[in-house]
């Protein structure tokens, strides 16, 4: 029973001490000389899991109290109450059953009195040509694509269509981890990637392309890059649009693009399929070209073949979607991969098809040296194209301050090209064959020396292959061949090839001071060879006109050296000098004449210097001169005649030739871009010493044209363009005023050289408002005038165009934008007015989700679009066939 | 025992225990210094720096705000050029544990005013869990809800100091990065010391004239706005009729 009783004593005692325990915790806090320390923090701590179940402070006596009714201190052993205070030392007081007031001294710490930075990532860092944003630090949750993001970074300026600016500059490109296909088909990215995986943008101002030159290359580009969350999984995002005609024909237009990006692999395909006139390799554009073209290591980006027929030369000076009947599909794939940090792989490859239709009737009236005569055509053309391209891009780094790229390239592109041509009320039939095939492989070495040095070494090969097989079923030579007649078939079998090589060393020193210093030193060679066999098919068998076959091979070797000097006398001014030392050797060796095979050396130096000085912040001027020579080539040089189109044989000089031109222009900025007003002026002028014009023999049937060298031809063209804001319409004014003129000499049926002058002027005005409400317009007109000059003729024509563009932005989901323009061509006496109108309006069901947009084109239906020009040698009327009235109506859809 | 060995004793002890706790006081760090970046993410976004003091000794909290001398804002000009901003006035936010009173200094339409409130009580909750570093100090995660908004701050035991910047305070330890949900508002931590003197510490002189927090508020969002609206001419109307609050603190107690 006392032993109960002792258990029961003992029991009641436990609960009485838990329920003590449960809920309140008090103490003080002193100093080592019971001074009350205030502002201690005093935790209640879970032992074994080191959690804090409460927290308070002390007092301005020291003292404290936890309160935590629902906390049961019975199991006391596992709590502790753990006290901070700066410049104490902190203890931990384990808790004691029972117990519920605790006395807690702490001990004087003796601090460091050291100032600690915390290097923690910033909203915005600014490095030196760097900014960087932190990406969560701009977003709410409402941004779906990583445009939505961008717009919210201070700094960048995306305007309703996508486009990025930096200041007044657009971006060169928006790249994901340092990878880019799209340079400045950036929209496709901006638009369809979700902003989730981002973690930091990144503006680079004086951005370059290599990024060994970054610093020591003069930039004034810009790029941003977007860096990746560690953890960002790789998603498949894109979008599709697809469009299909209202109430018209089978129009349609479908898009899509697939995207991947990944931090080591990123993917893009991309498909359309068209036939409202939309090139879509348009879009595709920037991963075909060389982004570094111009840039320090590049040569040879200009290097290409020629063709001796194009038969589409003439097209009307306006949107070539309204003419353009095309009937095209395209398919894109595109990777990067970076297998190691040190190496990049890019793979680009595209197929393209498209059937193309054009239509246009002329009339050509042909005044001089007391012939005249006019011709008419109805032509129709009808081509099939199919073009294959594959590209392989491979980076390596060596070191930090070394990399080595090998650009290898293959195209293959075939067109079959078919026309109806109605010439002079004779059928004709034409028949082209044509296909190009380029191999391009690059190596390029760079590196970089002490920081502010470095050498790029870069080899190149590209071997082009373009032939060309002409058939047309009229003979219109046959006054100038004996022995033929107007019915026989002509035809022509030809090819442009050539194969380039080139090696160069490029040396770049930007010095402390700012100057850069560059040389480059090195060697080219293009071999290429022209080929074409002309025949005649009569009834009577095939002839083959002696000096109409051309065969030979033309090598220009070029070693050169050229030295460039790029002096900062301080932000403002800046002075460039060049100097390129030349040293070419021609080889010419004309199968067709004798065997004879001849060559040439020679030197030559090609001098220039530029400068730009900026007065004040308003005032910019630009100054450049330049002295150079030019080299010809094949199709400046090849002997004999060679067809280049149904009536009609060119050939060039038959000699090896250096054209020395002079040139000089002036350019001068008023205020800056943001600024109310601002004004830019530009002037040029240059003077071709030596130039290459024709000696044409021209008959109603057909036209021989010979390239002669003469003297003295000269250009002259002037530009000004002023804007101002009217605050008071809350518009702006733009005026722009042009004027060139040419001056040539040439000879046309035996006449004496004879001198040609040409003058444009055009003015125009626009006005164009800036509502924050829901309705803008731009409305805007043109004159455009010419005049051409020659002995005994004179002909002039003046051309108006206008244009009235109007906007409703209703609300965020639905807006409506309507195009007009004019056209009045002053002299053809009928017809000669004609408006257009396109309306685009959308709806955007979900915001970056889903939109459902109408698109007309052609609302006034016009048919048929006549245009009137004048040449030298006469003027033509021209009247294109149009794509009719069509509606479209896209559905577009994120995913 | 004598009493007079007892006195001297006492006095020597006394004197002894005065003198080391002058020598220990010279030597304690009852004062702290922080600075934080503030980030205004609005439609001028720009950084200001801002200077946490705080003494121990008179239980003191002090908060400025400063003009932007120190370093950089950065400002999106009218052509989007990004240019350094130098506007803005100084402002501070002092809490004073002794009387329990919150003053700050606040710019309204280029004036300045001086608003008492109460120290007020923030209830935070901690995330144990939710642990990251920042510079070299583990943190820990606490959100809390204060005049609508809602915030995420991080702050470190490893400086037992439970204040921070603005109003922020009352975490077992010091904010080192406090942000709302929206990104609108953030405060940075960029570095702290402790000193052992307030020698450095700015002077505030005392505002002579106060106003509350309902003054505030309807200074700060109300009335005026409504005025302009009414002055309008004929054919123009107002699309929205309340006005957006979109300063730190947009949503008072006494408005639930």
């Amino acid at each position: 029973m006392g032993k109960l009783i002792k258990l029961l004593t003992c029991f009641s005692l436990i609960l009485f001490t838990v329920s003590t325990c449960r809920g309140q915790l008090s103490g003080e806090v002193k100093d080592s000389l019971s001074i009350p320390i205030s502002q201690a923090i005093i935790k209640l701590q879970d032992v074994l899991s080191n959690k804090t179940i409460a927290y308070t402070y002390s007092n301005d006596n020291g003292f404290f109290k936890i309160l935590k009714s629902d906390l049961n201190y019975s199991d006391s052993i596992n709590f502790v109450l753990k006290i901070d205070h700066l410049g104490y030392n902190s203890i931990s007081v384990p808790l004691v059953i029972k117990k519920t007031f605790y006395d807690i001294i702490l001990q004087e710490k003796i601090d460091a009195l050291t100032e600690v930075i915390i290097q923690a990532d910033r909203p915005i860092i600014v490095k030196k040509d760097t900014i960087v944003f932190n990406a969560s630090s701009f977003t709410d949750g409402t941004e779906t694509v990583v445009e939505d993001l961008l717009r919210k970074i201070p700094g960048i300026n995306i305007s309703d269509d996508g486009t990025i600016k930096v200041g007044n500059r657009e971006v060169e490109k928006v790249m994901i981890e340092n990878d880019d296909f799209f340079e400045k088909g950036y929209k496709t990215l901006t638009k369809n990637m979700p902003t989730s995986p981002i973690e930091k943008v990144e503006i680079l101002n004086r951005y370059s392309n290599n990024k060994l030159l970054k610093g020591i290359e003069e930039s004034d580009k810009v790029a941003i890059n977007l860096t990746l969350n560690e953890d960002a999984k790789r998603q498949w995002f894109g979008n599709v649009d697809l469009g299909y005609g209202l109430a018209s024909q089978d129009r349609y237009d479908a898009r899509a693009n697939l995207l991947n990006f990944g931090k080591k692999n990123k993917y893009y395909f991309f498909t359309n399929l068209n036939n409202v006139g939309y090139d879509a390799t348009g879009d595709i554009d920037n991963l075909i070209r060389s982004s570094s073209y111009g840039e320090p290591g590049s040569i040879g980006d200009s290097e290409q073949s020629n063709k001796l027929i194009h038969l589409s030369n003439r097209v009307p000076y306006f949107t070539e979607s309204r003419f353009k009947f095309n009937n095209a599909e395209l398919l894109s794939l595109n990777a990067i991969f970076n297998p190691s940090e040190h190496l990049k792989i890019k793979t680009i490859g595209f197929a393209n098809w498209d059937e193309l239709a054009y239509f246009r009737n002329s009339t050509d009236t042909f005044v001089a040296n007391g012939t005249n005569f006019t011709n008419t055509e109805e032509y129709s053309l009808k081509s099939d194209f199919v073009t294959l391209f594959g590209k392989l891009d491979i980076n390596y780094d060596l070191s930090k301050t070394a990399s080595i790229q090998v650009v290898s390239k293959y195209s293959n592109a075939a067109a079959d090209k078919k026309s109806n041509l109605l010439f002079n009320n004779t059928p004709t039939l034409q028949l082209l064959d044509e296909t190009n095939n380029r191999f391009d492989q690059k190596i390029a070495y760079s590196k970089k020396f002490e920081n502010n040095k470095a050498l790029l070494i870069t080899g190149r090969y590209i071997k082009e292959e373009a032939p060309q097989g002409f058939t047309v079923n009229q003979n219109n030579f046959f006054n100038l061949f004996e022995e033929t007649e107007s019915q026989d078939n002509i035809s022509q079998k030809s090819s442009l090839n050539y194969e380039y090589f080139g090696t160069e060393a490029h040396w770049l020193d930007r010095r402390e001071n700012g100057h850069l210093f560059e040389i480059k030193v090195g060697n080219t060679l293009r071999v290429e060879s022209l080929q074409s066999d002309f025949t005649i098919v009569t009834n009577y068998g095939i002839i083959t006109p002696v000096d109409f076959q051309n065969n030979l091979n033309y090598t220009v070797n070029d070693t050169y050296l050229s030295a460039k000097y790029f002096y900062k006398f301080s932000d403002k001014w800046s002075l460039t000098g060049t100097i390129g030392n030349h040293l070419i050797t021609n080889s010419l060796d004309n199968e067709t004449l004798e065997n004879k095979s001849n060559a040439e050396t020679i030197f030559f130096i090609n001098p220039s210097l530029a400068t730009s000085l900026k007065i004040n912040e308003k005032n910019k001027i630009t100054l450049s001169s330049a002295l150079s020579r030019r080299n010809s080539g094949i199709t400046e040089v090849y002997n004999d005649y060679a067809l280049t189109g149904f009536r009609s044989f060119s050939r060039g000089t038959g000699a090896f030739n250096q054209l020395d031109a002079s040139s000089l222009s002036l350019s001068y900025d008023l205020g800056n871009w943001s600024d109310r007003f601002f004004a830019t002026a530009f002037v040029t002028y240059a003077k071709s010493f030596d130039f290459l014009s024709t000696n044409r023999t021209i008959t109603q049937d057909f036209t021989l044209s010979e390239k002669i060298l003469l003297k003295n031809q000269e250009l002259f063209s002037a530009n000004l363009s002023v804007d101002n804001y009217l605050k008071i319409i809350k518009s702006n004014l733009k005026a722009k005023i042009a004027y060139s003129s040419t001056n040539f000499q040439n000879v046309v049926n035996d006449s004496p050289t004879r001198e040609v002058t040409s003058d444009n002027y055009s003015y125009g005005l626009e006005l164009r408002s800036g509502f924050s409400g829901i309705f803008n317009y731009h409305i805007g007109t043109t004159w455009t005038t010419n005049s051409i000059r020659s002995a005994g003729f004179k002909n002039d024509f003046t051309n108006y165009e206008s244009f009235l563009d109007l906007s409703f932005i209703l609300n965020e989901k639905f807006n409506v934008q309507v195009q007009t323009e004019r056209y009045f061509f002053g002299n053809l006496s009928s017809d000669n007015t004609y408006y257009f109108a396109d309306l685009t309006s959308t709806y955007n069901i979900k915001k970056n989700k889903v939109s459902l947009s109408l698109s007309a084109k052609n609302l006034f239906n016009t048919e048929i679009f006549r245009e009137f020009s004048i040449s030298d040698i006469g003027s033509s009327t021209t009247e294109y066939r149009l794509l009719p009235r069509y509606a479209l109506l896209k559905l577009s859809y994120r995913f | 025992m004598n009493l007079s060995y007892l006195y001297i004793l006492k006095t020597i002890t006394f004197l002894i225990a005065l003198v080391f706790s002058f020598g220990s006081y010279a030597q304690k760090a009852n004062f702290f210094e922080a600075t934080y970046d503030v980030f205004y993410n609005t439609s001028v976004p720009n950084t200001k720096k801002s200077l946490l003091q705080i003494d121990f000794e008179n239980h003191l909290s002090t908060f400025f705000i400063y003009k932007g001398t120190l370093n950089a804002g950065i400002k999106k000009n009218e052509d989007n050029t990004i240019s350094i901003t130098e506007k803005g006035a100084d402002r501070y936010i002092k809490i004073n544990y002794n009387d329990d009173s919150l003053i700050s200094k606040e710019q309204i339409n280029g004036r300045p005013y001086y608003l008492k409130e109460k120290i007020p009580s923030l209830h935070w909750t901690i995330k144990d869990s939710e642990i990251k570093n920042i510079g070299n100090l583990k943190c820990k995660q606490a959100t809390l809800k204060f005049r609508g908004r809602d915030y995420i701050a991080w702050f470190t035991e490893e400086i037992p100091i439970s204040e921070g910047p603005y109003k922020f305070n009352g975490l077992p330890g010091l904010i080192v990065l406090i942000h709302d949900i929206t990104n609108r508002y953030t405060w940075s931590l960029t570095s702290y010391k402790s000193l052992n003197s307030n020698e450095a510490f700015i002077k505030l002189e005392k505002p002579k004239k106060f106003i509350n927090i309902n003054d505030y508020v309807d200074l700060r969002y109300g009335k005026k706005k409504k005025l302009n609206s009414a002055r309008l001419p004929r054919g123009i109307g107002v699309e929205y009729l309340k006005i957006a609050r979109n300063g730190i603190e947009i949503e008072f107690d006494w408005e639930n």
